[in-house]
């Protein structure tokens, strides 16, 4: 129903439609983010979702007209563009990590739409289409990123939270016990101030 | 709540975890079309460029239910193992069944 209505005299492709309008604000999302344009951002979001949500079930049709709309040449433009900030342990950092969250959005959106063309899949045609047309060096590079973009985020949160106590608590030194090496360290000192007092 | 879970909510970093979420949500895409990739042309080599450790970070939060049969692989995803069991299923579970 979303490419062809079979009951109207002209049918209209939203599929197609919404996949053009994606290609038309890919070149302004990374600017869009660092603006602050949030509506902008939110659309390209819900546009995916409704790509995904389209081929889900699976419908097999919808897969099929979604794969030959260029969709996958817009995956790897948006991943290529779209890439966090870094993050360091200052107050003032709240909003570029709220532009990371949306970042984190929008890319996770186009993983889901990804997902949505292996949903339920009963021939090599799509899957092939995939391997040939997708950037994989570049999908392993997302995983990369988000890997030491959580690590750094884990590490900037460990230290702020190592901070709070010392406010808090002053000599005490309470710490976390999530394991990560800052926690370890933190956990080392005060266990070495514990010893010297 | 620890110290951690406090610097979390007040720094408003909800979930430093969704970094991971994404990561696994490419993961699974991988690891799914790995299956067709049959003359290991694309996956496999791309695979070759991220530290193991990183690729065993990976694995071992995606879970998955795989139906494998002579054919072909059939992968229920993580976004909908929720949905289908509840809690029953930890994150980094795989289910691997042979038919």
């Amino acid at each position: 129903m979303l490419h062809i209505q079979r009951f109207n005299a002209r049918s209209y492709n939203f599929l197609s439609n919404v996949v053009n309008y994606l290609a038309t604000i890919e070149p302004e999302l990374a600017n869009a983010i660092m603006k602050k344009d949030w509506e902008l951002v939110d659309g390209a979001f819900r546009g995916f979702l409704m790509i995904s949500d389209a081929m889900a079930g699976p419908n097999r049709e919808n897969q099929k007209v979604i794969a030959d709309t260029g969709i996958f040449d817009l995956c790897d433009r948006i991943l290529a563009r779209i890439r966090y900030e870094p993050v360091t342990p200052t107050d003032d950092q709240a909003e570029v990590w709220l532009a990371n969250d949306y970042r984190q959005k929008i890319k996770t959106a186009v993983a889901r739409t990804l997902s949505g063309f292996l949903e339920g899949v009963s021939s090599d045609e799509l899957p092939n289409q995939m391997l040939a047309l997708l950037n994989w060096n570049g999908l392993i590079d997302q995983m990369r990123e988000c890997y030491t973009t959580w690590e750094v985020y884990k590490e900037v949160v460990c230290r702020l939270a190592y901070f709070a106590c010392m406010n808090v608590d002053g000599r005490t030194h309470k710490h976390c016990t999530c394991g990560c090496a800052v926690c370890t360290c933190i956990a080392q000192d005060a266990s070495n101030m514990h010893v010297s007092n | 709540m620890c110290e951690f879970e406090c610097a979390q909510r007040r720094t408003d970093v909800e979930k430093p975890d969704l970094c991971i979420e994404e990561g696994i949500a490419f993961y699974f895409v991988m690891v799914h079309i790995k299956h067709y990739d049959r003359r290991n042309l694309y996956i496999q080599p791309a695979f070759e460029l991220i530290s193991p450790h990183i690729l065993q970070h990976y694995h071992e939060r995606t879970g998955y239910i795989e139906i494998v049969s002579a054919a072909m692989s059939i992968f229920f995803p993580p976004f909908s193992y929720h949905n289908m069991f509840g809690n029953a299923f930890s994150p980094g579970m795989h289910v691997r069944l042979l038919c």
